[in-house]
């Protein structure tokens, strides 16, 4: 046979073939399959067979989820910033603070410390020098002593 | 939901033709009742668009061939290992052309049998020259759609129906001359 006969000897041979038969089985099987199937729960089944107003709520369902979901990774992502914003407000008011304690004591030394601050001073100066020449006295009488032994 | 009585018409309608596609295609009547459970299964699930369609049958045929294909596709990777072993693949198939009766005998074979044995001859091919061949000659698919829905080159899906062809030849051949 020549290689050109082949294909349409093939083509009208198979065209020529009895469709097969499907089996007595396949229609009880298909229906049992089918009345399964029903009975199953509609949530069991592939979303795109459930019924429409189900569809549509779940449709609903998820956008409000996804919705959320983004406005709560947005909300996150937020955070932090008020987070820095929180410790900067407590960093100036601890500065707030600082500057009305100084004030503070700033009107305290110009009220009350430095008026008396020279004579303070003074006092403190003679103390010192007081202790300090009852010290070489001290010192000048026992090393005496001891160089006299 | 859809009533079952109307359902079981359109299933007795168009049994044959969604089993005759998957046992061609799948050359096992067993796995060809499954795929066609599952094509029912799914028309039924859209029965209300599909029932009054003139375009039911042609949806049928369509899901019945992606069924099969995808069926088929696990062993799809097999198929293209030893459809692409040159040597291999032609000693497979002057095996099954030797397995083919060289004569047949004209005489008591009457159109029926004859029928059956091409039938069977068919089935029997491997599946990488019945599948093309079966989309070709019965899905009336082209060459490239068909090199498209098995993942192969356009060369390749030539040549597997040409060697399923010739794997036929012997048969043919014979009944050919009995005429």
């Amino acid at each position: 046979m020549r290689p050109d006969e082949l294909e349409p000897l093939v083509a009208r041979k198979l065209a020529d073939l009895p469709v097969p038969r499907a089996p007595e089985t396949l229609l009880p099987r298909v229906m049992a399959a089918v009345a399964e199937w029903t009975a199953r729960p509609w949530y069991t089944r592939a979303w795109l067979t459930w019924p429409l107003s189900l569809q549509i709520a779940s449709a609903a369902a998820l956008l409000l989820f996804v919705g959320a979901a983004a406005f709560g990774m947005t909300h996150a992502a937020l955070r932090p910033a008020a987070l820095m914003t929180s410790a900067a407000e407590q960093v100036r008011a601890a500065g707030a603070a600082v500057q009305t304690a100084a004030a503070a004591f700033e009107a305290l030394w110009r009220g009350l410390v430095r008026p008396v601050a020279p004579y303070a001073l003074a006092i403190v100066s003679m103390m010192c020098a007081a202790c300090a020449a009852c010290g070489a006295a001290l010192n000048q009488i026992v090393m005496g002593r001891t160089a006299q032994r | 939901m859809t009533d079952a009585e109307p359902f079981e018409a359109f299933v007795r309608r168009y049994q044959d033709m969604v089993f005759a596609t998957a046992v061609r295609l799948l050359g096992n009547e067993a796995d060809a009742e499954d795929v066609a459970q599952t094509v029912f299964l799914k028309a039924f699930q859209r029965f209300a668009q599909i029932e009054s369609s003139p375009a039911a049958a042609g949806w049928l045929k369509a899901v019945a061939r992606n069924t099969c294909l995808n069926h088929l596709s696990r062993y799809r990777a097999r198929l293209r290992f030893f459809s692409e072993l040159g040597s291999d693949r032609d000693a497979m198939g002057e095996e099954f052309e030797a397995s083919l009766p060289s004569e047949i005998a004209p005489a008591p074979l009457d159109e029926r049998e004859r029928h059956e044995q091409l039938e069977a001859a068919l089935r029997a091919l491997p599946d990488h020259q019945r599948v093309p061949l079966v989309l070709f000659h019965f899905e009336e698919l082209s060459y490239q759609e068909i090199a498209s829905a098995l993942g192969i080159t356009l060369a390749k899906a030539k040549t597997d129906i040409h060697r399923g062809r010739n794997a036929l030849r012997t048969l043919l051949a014979g009944d050919h001359a009995a005429r």
